[in-house]
């Protein structure tokens, strides 16, 4: 539950921030530590630390969000026909196999060298990347359920395929699958973090809370004007944590078997 | 078969039969059953050899009767019965329904004869979908072959929990809140559904406590007697077998090695492994039991794959060890044969049938040793 509010407080924030705030300039104030006027202090341009924090959020999120719903989607379109037909199966793991044989990171950093920074880039680049994982547990629930006697007895019974595919193989993988979505999210805030640091994610002036930490690569700003960055790390942990949270709580109420009697 | 048609259940498909003036010899027929599963190895999934898992079973079952299939694990009953109900492809054979050669069907024309062969599980957890309540277990089958449509639905399935003696309140609840034996009757209600002529109940009660399975042997008993089913009932507890069986099939790796009345079987078995298997049936009387002699067979079934010469079971035969190890078991598979002309239809594979009959005393499970006085 403490999951679920703190992540409903982010994203309210995020959307209800004034976009116009974070990009306003303000000359001859740069460099301001907190106040009553600028909560989180200013950056070097003068620009309200606060406002861009939390706008940084909206795109950091958003990003999260819609990459972690894409690799779903193509995890488990993918996943399922590996799981059903057992010629596609052996080419498709053999290019999960290659893909996640990886480092995750160089593969990350390389291909967004390769088609450029942009906030689309990267939710396809992320996608793109991580459904082999959710094709994984998708092919692996669906191999495991076909044996199911559940539905055998679907078959017995002369459901036709299709049916037994969408009632009841994969209402009984949603429970993994939502699980994996919602800690995707916060993997891909964080992946979104690392790269828009090194500066190969959402660019500047558009903030995001990875490149909001990018201004703490000066060792000036690092060690003497921590209100720059700190909100933004600090958000990002709260936020990763409340998402596993959440994750965990999920497992549970899709369990039938967790519905409370 | 239009939806709120009336139908006596167990009497689908005669039709044709009737139609053709032809005298259906018995009800379910399975002839020379043969299932191979592929062993494959490397890269490449080549086949290199193959597990006999069911190796030329025949048998009958007529309308409204019980046949039981016994054996251990590994001897193929539960693949015998997962062919019939065509979730597995026998590589040779042929199974008749009611006249119908059920291996010539595909596609739509199985779906719809689907509805007359059904199955019970043996797990009453994992044959039931966690995520649909008990009603929606039991609408899917309606739905399915169009048998209670629209206003229809809800009574219908009311009616199936109550044949299977449950309270037709539940159909909201979700499998995980019943017991064992209440999910068992909704599987049992499920595979009602469609109002089959067979049902193959794979080891229905071997998942269940025994003071629950008298209660779901006895429920099927019922239904039999209501609906004219014909069970062919997979078991391993031969005492369950003997009440509920009219005549009963012993499987060994991948052949049934003796077929009888459930009677003539318990008192005269006519195979050295029907022997041992019920040598190992414990007898409710103290004094019995202590002096009953059990026949341990020595070793594991042997691996299908490469199935013993000539009789499967010498490799494990006490009959045989006791007769010197004549040749001929180990070289020639005998036949399903009747050593009495007044019991044509007991049936068992042993080159010694003969030599049983004279060492097992009729009556008694006991091999000759046994029978003698024991020593004090």
């Amino acid at each position: 539950m403490v999951g679920v509010v703190v992540i409903a407080i982010l994203v309210v924030g995020t959307i209800l921030v004034p976009q116009k705030a974070a990009f306003d300039l303000g000359l001859g104030q740069g460099h301001q530590p907190p106040s009553w006027v600028h909560w989180f202090g200013t950056d070097a341009l003068g620009r309200d630390v606060f406002a861009r924090t939390l706008l940084g959020g909206r795109v950091s999120l958003m990003v999260g969000l819609v990459s972690a719903l894409f690799s779903t989607a193509i995890g488990l379109v993918v996943g399922s026909l590996a799981g059903y037909f057992r010629r596609l199966d052996f080419v498709i793991m053999r290019v999960v196999d290659v893909i996640m044989s990886f480092p995750l990171w160089i593969l990350l950093l390389l291909a967004a060298a390769f088609v450029g920074p942009g906030i689309v880039n990267i939710i396809v680049l992320i996608a793109v990347i991580t459904w082999p994982i959710p094709a994984r547990i998708i092919r692996g629930q669906i191999l495991q359920l076909r044996e199911a006697d559940f539905v055998i007895a679907a078959r017995v019974l002369g459901v036709k395929d299709r049916s037994i595919l969408l009632g009841h193989v994969l209402p009984n993988s949603i429970a993994p699958m939502l699980v994996y979505t919602s800690i995707a999210v916060a993997t891909n805030v964080l992946l979104e973090a690392a790269l828009s640091y090194l500066g190969l994610g959402v660019q500047p002036p558009t903030p995001s809370w990875g490149n909001i930490l990018n201004t703490a690569r000066s060792i000036s700003v690092l060690s003497r004007e921590p209100w720059q960055w700190a909100p933004a790390a600090i958000l990002i942990v709260v936020f990763v944590l409340a998402v596993n949270f959440v994750g965990d709580g999920l497992r549970d109420a899709v369990d039938p078997r967790r519905m409370d009697v | 078969m239009t939806s709120g048609q009336v139908r006596q259940p167990g009497t689908g498909g005669d039709s044709a039969v009737v139609a053709n003036g032809a005298i259906e010899p018995a009800h379910l027929e399975v002839e020379d059953l043969r299932v191979w599963f592929p062993v494959t190895s490397g890269i490449l999934r080549r086949t290199t050899g193959w597990v006999h898992a069911v190796d030329g079973v025949s048998l009958s079952i007529g309308r409204g009767e019980t046949l039981g299939l016994v054996g251990e694990s590994g001897s193929g009953k539960t693949t015998v019965g997962r062919a019939i109900v065509r979730i597995i492809e026998p590589q040779q054979g042929s199974i008749r329904l009611g006249g119908v050669d059920l291996l010539a069907l595909r596609g739509s024309a199985l779906r719809r004869q689907r509805r007359r062969f059904q199955m019970v599980f043996q797990d009453p957890y994992t044959s039931l979908d966690p995520r649909q309540t008990v009603g929606e277990i039991l609408a899917e089958p309606l739905r399915t072959h169009n048998l209670a449509d629209g206003p229809v639905q809800a009574p219908r399935i009311d009616e199936l929990l109550r044949v299977v003696g449950l309270d037709p309140t539940f159909v909201n609840r979700y499998p995980h809140e019943f017991s064992g034996g209440q999910r068992q009757r909704i599987g049992i209600a499920r595979a009602l559904a469609v109002e089959p002529d067979l049902i193959v109940c794979d080891e229905p009660i071997s998942a269940l406590d025994v003071s629950i399975q008298a209660q779901v042997i006895n429920l099927l008993e019922q239904l039999q007697r209501e609906f004219g089913i014909t069970y062919l009932f997979i078991a391993h507890d031969l005492a369950v077998v003997r009440h509920i069986a009219d005549r009963v099939a012993v499987m060994y790796l991948g052949k049934i090695v003796e077929v009888a009345s459930s009677d003539a079987l318990y008192s005269r078995p006519l195979h050295p492994y029907s022997v041992a298997l019920l040598s190992a049936v414990s007898v409710p009387d103290a004094v019995a039991e202590r002096s009953r002699r059990r026949i341990i067979l020595q070793g594991d079934i042997p691996n299908p794959s490469s199935p013993p010469s000539g009789c499967r079971f010498h490799t494990r035969c006490w009959l045989r060890e006791r007769l010197g190890n004549p040749e001929i078991c180990s070289s020639v598979e005998p036949q399903l044969s009747s050593p009495d002309p007044h019991q044509p239809d007991h049936v068992a594979a042993c080159h010694f049938v003969s030599e049983l009959t004279v060492i097992v005393q009729p009556g008694a499970l006991l091999p000759a040793e046994a029978a003698a006085p024991a020593p004090p």
